[in-house]
């Protein structure tokens, strides 16, 4: 019991590692305190099957930190103290099959689906459709192998289980609509095939319109992810600015100011990428303008090159 | 790309759940934000989880943060609002109440000190003009206006008549008289000293057996009576009526002196006891006066107000305070107590009378009290004190106890 008791080090919460082998890193008081405070036995949890969860659930997102990093004891407690531990236990006490767990979730969560389902279809009919497919499928109807599965056991507890159930449905409504656009036919009109002008002489002599896309391309790249989102959500997506603070969380205040530094920065940058490549400041601002009609770039596979490093490798098996 | 594959590019559900709803470390939401940037997919996910949240305006993050923090302040005084508001609203009720009843006071205490200044330096005046419903009548004319032997006819004591006119009612005299009985203005030699109508006005109720009129005097008093009951029916023409004829009742006021019957108005004081007419009548008088007042200062009442009337026949004593309100002593004023209201608007007096004895018990009591003062020993031997009560609208109760009071 000693070591049980006993702070972990750093190098034995290393993730991932073996769930059984790290039961003894965390510290026993520890998992006592979020015990009590997740108030898992109501929901006919064992401690055993409690301590799994939250390893499980630590090791899976290697305690918040980034992957290949050690998490020390005090990360390790903070980590599990921003859980959402009462979510996490009523979820898997559903995936388990507790009749007052699902009658509890139903209580809390069935209402507040439909309407949020309804609110990103934007259709009563297509959402409820979409909440009741949803709600089909956390009740495990879906077998795997003859096996039960339920997607509550992915719920890991970093945001609360009603935001999980919600972006699921955008999820789901999303690949629902991809795959439904995917299937139009080729009479109807395409978004994204725009027709071909007509063939005009650009005024910008070729050398520096391939000269400016370069210097655009090294521009976009040099933008933190933050101000390409921006760039994205407002240029490419059409999104208010409303809608992008609600996305970041600041006033919209803030949003148009950042894009606006943005959009400046990014013009700065592309006038000194061009006078690198040899042009005047004045043979410069004339490249820049040029007719976009003229270039040959698509911002938007452009802004969508650049590496999400992080989710490929994190899809590496 | 397979769908799996594309998929497995993406963050997961909880990522990005819990990018929009900020629970996130910054170092995982610069991940995300930098995959947002490049994935329109996953941007339109989050957009419409932001928006669906906040159409249902159920932001779990949001909900958790108002779980950790205490509960907003105008919720929790949101259900102290009612209350408060009855609160609120009595005490604007209260106040009302309280400003209209002040200035009932200024205006009651106001009229008293109108009379008792009207009173004071008007001379004294013949019966027959004292008051209009007299001089109305032309049985006065008839009226023998001095006895032999210089002592006067005892006014009727009349509480309509001095409704008519207030100034006289505060001088009414006591039907007793007996406070009177041996006071050297009592003194024939004295009375015979006065002027004829000081004489009438202070002289003592006591009867005349020589005097052959006395149930024609009655019966003319009662006349007198009725008139004064029908005037006295309205306020307003009570005030109107207690400035006329004021100086007129003057002289006649407190001829039945030697009652305790006091009217008190915050600083001022006066008393139904009636002075002698000749000088050391008066002198009587304002020691009378100033005994009242003395007496008057002395009582507390339960309510801590003062008394603007009192009465009484020992040792019961009957006091009003400023509020109206009427409390009996049985302990000549060691101890009081308040009377239940069993009359109407606001008591203003409280006075001892004499009645027969049989006539105390039915109301109205003058047709048995004039005959008392007139018909000599034997009704007076029967007579019972009563207490009248006068309110505000020139009303009168009667009680023999000071409990139980009952019109007129």
């Amino acid at each position: 019991m000693a070591s049980a008791e006993s702070v972990a080090s750093a190098a034995e919460a290393k993730i991932p590692a073996e769930i059984p082998a790290q039961r003894g890193s965390i510290h026993r008081r520890l998992l006592d305190e979020l015990w009590r405070k997740s108030e898992a036995d109501s929901w006919g949890l064992e401690r055993v099957e409690f301590d799994r969860i939250l390893l499980d659930a630590g090791a899976a997102q290697n305690f918040g930190l980034e992957i290949g990093a050690s998490a020390t004891p005090q990360e390790q407690a903070a980590f599990f103290r921003g859980l959402f531990l009462g979510d996490l236990v009523l979820a898997r006490a559903c995936a388990a099959g507790n009749e007052r767990a699902w009658e509890h979730f139903i209580a809390r969560h069935r209402q507040p689906l439909i309407r949020s389902a309804i609110a990103i279809t934007g259709s009563e009919t297509l959402g409820r459709e979409l909440a009741d497919q949803l709600y089909a499928e956390l009740y495990g109807l879906n077998t795997r192998e003859g096996e039960r599965r339920c997607p509550l056991l992915s719920y890991r507890g970093r945001g609360s289980l009603m935001g999980w159930l919600r972006t699921t449905l955008a999820q789901r409504h999303v690949d629902r609509h991809r795959r439904s656009w995917r299937l139009k036919s080729l009479d109807d009109p395409l978004e994204e095939i725009v027709a071909p002008a007509a063939e005009i002489v650009p005024d910008t002599p070729p050398a520096e319109l391939s000269q400016l896309e370069r210097a655009v391309e090294e521009a976009l790249h040099e933008r933190d992810a933050e101000e390409r989102f921006l760039l994205a959500a407002y240029y490419l997506d059409g999104q208010t600015l409303l809608q992008i603070a609600r996305v970041l969380g600041v006033h919209e205040a803030t949003v148009s100011r950042k894009l606006r530094r943005a959009t400046g920065d990014t013009r700065k940058q592309v006038l000194k990428n061009l006078q690198r490549g040899g042009l005047s400041r004045r043979a410069a601002e004339e490249a820049l303008g040029a007719d976009p009609r003229d270039l040959d770039m698509n911002l938007k596979k452009l802004l969508q090159s650049s590496q999400a490093k992080t989710f490929k490798e994190q899809a590496t098996p | 790309m397979s769908a799996k594959t594309q998929h497995e590019l993406h963050p997961d559900v909880e990522t990005l759940s819990a990018f929009a709803e900020q629970a996130q470390g910054e170092r995982e939401r610069v991940e995300v934000l930098a995959h947002l940037a490049v994935c329109g997919r996953c941007r339109k996910i989050v957009a419409m989880v932001c928006e669906a949240s906040t159409a249902v305006a159920v932001t779990p993050a949001g909900a958790r943060r108002a779980a950790a923090r205490p509960r907003l302040w105008w919720r929790g005084w949101g259900l102290a609002l009612a209350p408060l508001a009855a609160v609120a609203a009595s005490a604007v009720i209260a106040i009302y109440v309280h400003e209209r009843d002040v200035e009932r006071n200024a205006e009651v205490a106001r009229v008293e000190q109108q009379r008792s200044t009207e009173k004071a330096p008007m001379p004294p005046q013949p019966p027959t003009q004292a008051a209009p419903p007299v001089t109305a009548s032309p049985a006065p004319e008839t009226m023998p206006r001095e006895r032999p032997g210089g002592r006067k006819r005892a006014p009727v004591a009349e509480p309509d008549e001095k409704a008519a006119a207030p100034p006289g009612a505060m001088n009414e005299p006591d039907s007793s008289g007996e406070r009177y009985a041996g006071s050297p203005a009592e003194t024939p030699g004295t009375m015979a000293d006065a002027p004829a109508p000081s004489a009438a006005a202070f002289a003592p109720s006591r009867p005349s057996p020589d005097e052959k009129k006395e149930s024609e005097v009655a019966l003319y008093d009662e006349e007198r009576r009725m008139q004064a009951e029908e005037k006295a029916t309205e306020e307003h023409r009570f005030a109107a009526k207690a400035k006329t004829t004021a100086s007129e009742h003057d002289s006649d006021s407190g001829s039945a002196g030697g009652s305790e019957q006091v009217v008190v108005t915050d600083q001022q004081l006066e008393t139904q006891a009636a002075p002698p007419a000749s000088e050391g009548s008066l002198m009587g008088f304002r020691a009378g006066r100033s005994s009242a007042a003395r007496a008057a200062n002395r009582v507390h009442l339960p309510s801590g107000l003062a008394a603007i009337s009192i009465a009484h026949e020992r040792p019961r004593m009957l006091a009003i305070d400023n509020s109206g309100a009427l409390f009996l002593s049985e302990d000549s004023g060691a101890n009081w107590e308040p009377v239940t209201t069993q009359w109407t608007g606001r008591a203003l007096l409280v006075r001892k009378r004499e009645e027969l004895g049989s006539a105390a018990t039915t109301p109205p009591p003058e047709k048995s009290k004039v005959a008392g003062d007139i018909t000599g020993s034997d009704a007076a031997s029967e007579s019972v004190k009563v207490f009248e009560l006068l309110n505000d609208q020139g009303q009168l109760w009667w009680s023999t106890d000071g409990r139980i009071w009952t019109a007129k």
